[in-house]
């Protein structure tokens, strides 16, 4: 047998990515009777240069075997090389609160929301062992062909240069729309990251609302998610990092679960799979909570295709990135807020119409139908959805004056004065709001657009005729 | 005593499935590593895979000592998995003919993991002969999809 000493191993010199469950790893136990068992782990979760926890969603065989004999063994792969190695463990303790508990479960439960399966798979321990020796198996792969060598460059990580391009997009820029597009521009740019959204919260309903997008194309932008559901809602809620690689093979795991619940109990004792934002094929996805004091801003999350395409360093520059643009964001929200300019006349019964207003001047002959459906909140353009909740409502307001009095130009402050709206009283996150709106209709009906007319006022512009319906 | 593996689990157990192997030392301490190859007996009470040298001459060490096994099988598509527990009756080292039966397992095998996106260039490169034909008479069969059921008697549906 072709092994490597255990005295040169600690757990810290494994690869990284042999713990992030892309493949998963093997337990061996036995029962007091020396009956062995053979399975699956779901995470192993390294701790120390001596410790890993385990992670028990179930009460099974080899929870009840190690607490009859501690020793187990577990083979472990990591998913780029196919290294592996033996970890001959010791059970120690079962950890049910505390950050460690807290960690592994947020993990868990972000695919067992995603699944429908929230308060059926769920962790009910971290389990820590201690590592007592290591094997590096060095001949579970026979040997790889010759190559021939490469002329490829040496790749230097540039991580400072990244982040001083992140840096000086988010500083730079002179509102929330241009903000966001250039951060996520510049991690596509400087870290690799080619699909990347931002969702901000919606205190009043609890959900996230994607307000920019990267890598998605037309996509993404005005995707909803609520706060606990899949990865994204559960950095939300937990208020911590998320990082999962092979999300394929977790999200089988969860839903060879749900088959098994389903079998037993019935469809009735199952919620429905949620459809998420991003990638179908995602097996990398990371997220990050947008944090400011003790404030939930948003969350900002990146994905990928392949296996295991963000490493811990990854994690600790978007953290960085991450704190930036939410300080970036609510900066830029108050003093948008601080600094709105009082319209002239602030209501619908004095019609403002500007003379150069382009949307004044007879639209083309097109007719674009908007219909309000007052019971879901929502705004159809033709026959396809618009958009939904306080941006929908905002857009109803602004084609409702127009269409009464011709009225064209409005401001912020304005929208933030009419409750009809529903806006929130503190922290309403209009201009948020108003960029999902513009992209929105950018994206669906181009010829409505909301134009910038000054700091807190914009103008609706038309290049087609309205028509307006009750839904 | 023996019993007998459920004649619709054969088709899983012989399509290519992952298959890991537990077992122990005169201390009760545990030893994993990865097998090849199943055969199912006619009977349906014994079965015969492989553990092939190097990652599993302790395995081979521990069946020598005292012959216990568990032998767990799992479909990489959807976690489908089952877990055989028994003694080895037999331990014999491969030969050119078991190569045959190793070549079209890991062929199955290799698909069944590039379904789930793991790459045929490392994939067709795990070392699965040579090895040692383990001989398992099957003393229970046990469902181990991951769920609430996991862990109970394997009951055709």
């Amino acid at each position: 047998m072709t092994t490597r000493p255990a005295k040169d191993l600690l757990v810290t010199h494994l690869p990284p990515a042999a713990f992030q469950g892309v493949v998963p790893a093997i337990i061996a136990t036995s029962d007091a009777e020396g009956t062995p068992n053979a399975t699956y782990l779901s995470q192993v979760f390294l701790i120390d240069d001596r410790h890993v926890a385990l992670s028990c969603q179930f009460f099974n065989k080899t929870k009840r075997n190690v607490l009859e004999n501690p020793h187990a063994c577990v083979f472990l792969h990591d998913p780029l090389t196919f290294e592996t190695f033996r970890l001959y463990v010791k059970y120690l303790r079962a950890e049910t609160t505390g950050p460690l508990f807290d960690r592994m479960s947020a993990r868990i439960e972000a695919i067992a929301s995603h699944t429908g399966m929230s308060g059926i798979f769920k962790l009910l321990s971290a389990d820590v062992y201690e590592v007592t020796s290591i094997e590096a198996i060095e001949d579970f792969l026979e040997p790889a062909p010759a190559e021939p060598p490469t002329d490829e460059p040496i790749r230097h990580r540039n991580e400072l240069a990244s982040l001083q391009l992140v840096s000086v997009r988010a500083s730079r820029a002179t509102d929330l729309e241009g903000l966001l597009s250039g951060v996520l521009q510049a991690l596509h740019e400087g870290f690799g990251f080619e699909h990347s959204m931002v969702l901000l919260l919606d205190e009043s309903s609890e959900r996230l609302t994607a307000i920019a997008s990267h890598g998605y194309g037309d996509a993404g932008v005005g995707a909803e998610v609520r706060v606990g559901e899949g990865l994204i809602g559960t950095v939300a809620r937990e208020r911590c990092v998320l990082r999962v690689m092979g999300v394929g093979q977790e999200l089988r795991y969860g839903r060879a679960i749900r088959a098994t619940v389903h079998r037993q109990a019935g469809p009735r004792a199952l919620r429905p799979e949620i459809p998420l934002p991003g990638l179908v094929d995602a097996q990398s996805q990371m997220a990050m909570p947008l944090i400011v004091g003790d404030r939930l801003i948003g969350v900002i999350a990146v994905e990928s295709r392949s296996l295991v395409a963000f490493d811990a360093w990854h994690e600790a520059y978007l953290d960085i990135v991450g704190n930036q643009v939410a300080v970036a964001i609510d900066n830029m929200m108050d003093r948008d807020r601080e600094t709105e300019v009082e319209p002239a006349p602030s209501s619908d019964d004095a019609p403002v119409v500007s003379s150069t207003t382009p949307s004044m001047e007879e639209p083309a002959g097109r007719v674009l139908r908007f219909r309000f459906y007052e019971g879901d909140d929502c705004v159809f353009a033709g026959d396809d959805y618009l958009i939904r909740n306080i941006p929908g409502r905002i857009l109803w307001r602004l084609l409702r004056a127009y269409e009464s009095t011709g009225r064209t130009d409005f401001s912020n402050r304005e929208l933030r004065l009419d409750p009809t709206l529903g806006l929130p009283a503190i922290r309403d996150n209009l201009e948020s709001r108003l960029v999902l709106l513009r992209k929105r209709l950018a994206q669906k009906c181009p010829d409505v657009k909301l134009v910038s007319t000054g700091r807190g006022l914009f103008r609706l512009e038309l290049g087609c005729k309205i028509v307006l319906e009750d839904g | 005593m023996p019993v007998e593996i459920p004649k619709d689990l054969v088709e899983l157990l012989t399509s290519g499935v992952s298959i890991l192997v537990a077992t122990r030392d005169t201390q009760r301490l545990p030893e994993a590593v990865r097998a090849f190859a199943p055969v199912i007996a006619p009977d349906r009470r014994h079965l015969a895979i492989i553990v092939p040298s190097g990652p599993g001459d302790r395995t081979i060490a521990n069946l020598k000592d005292n012959g216990r096994i568990a032998v767990a099988f799992s479909r990489a598509i959807d976690d489908l998995s089952v877990q055989v527990k028994g003694t080895s009756t037999d331990l014999r080292p491969t030969t050119d003919v078991d190569r045959t039966i190793v070549d079209r397992y890991h062929a199955a095998y290799i698909e069944g993991l590039y379904l789930i996106g793991m790459p045929r260039s490392l994939t067709s490169r795990f070392r699965c002969f040579p090895g040692t034909v383990v001989t398992v008479e099957v003393e229970g069969v046990f469902n181990q999809t991951p769920g609430p059921g996991a862990g109970k008697p394997f009951e055709a549906r």
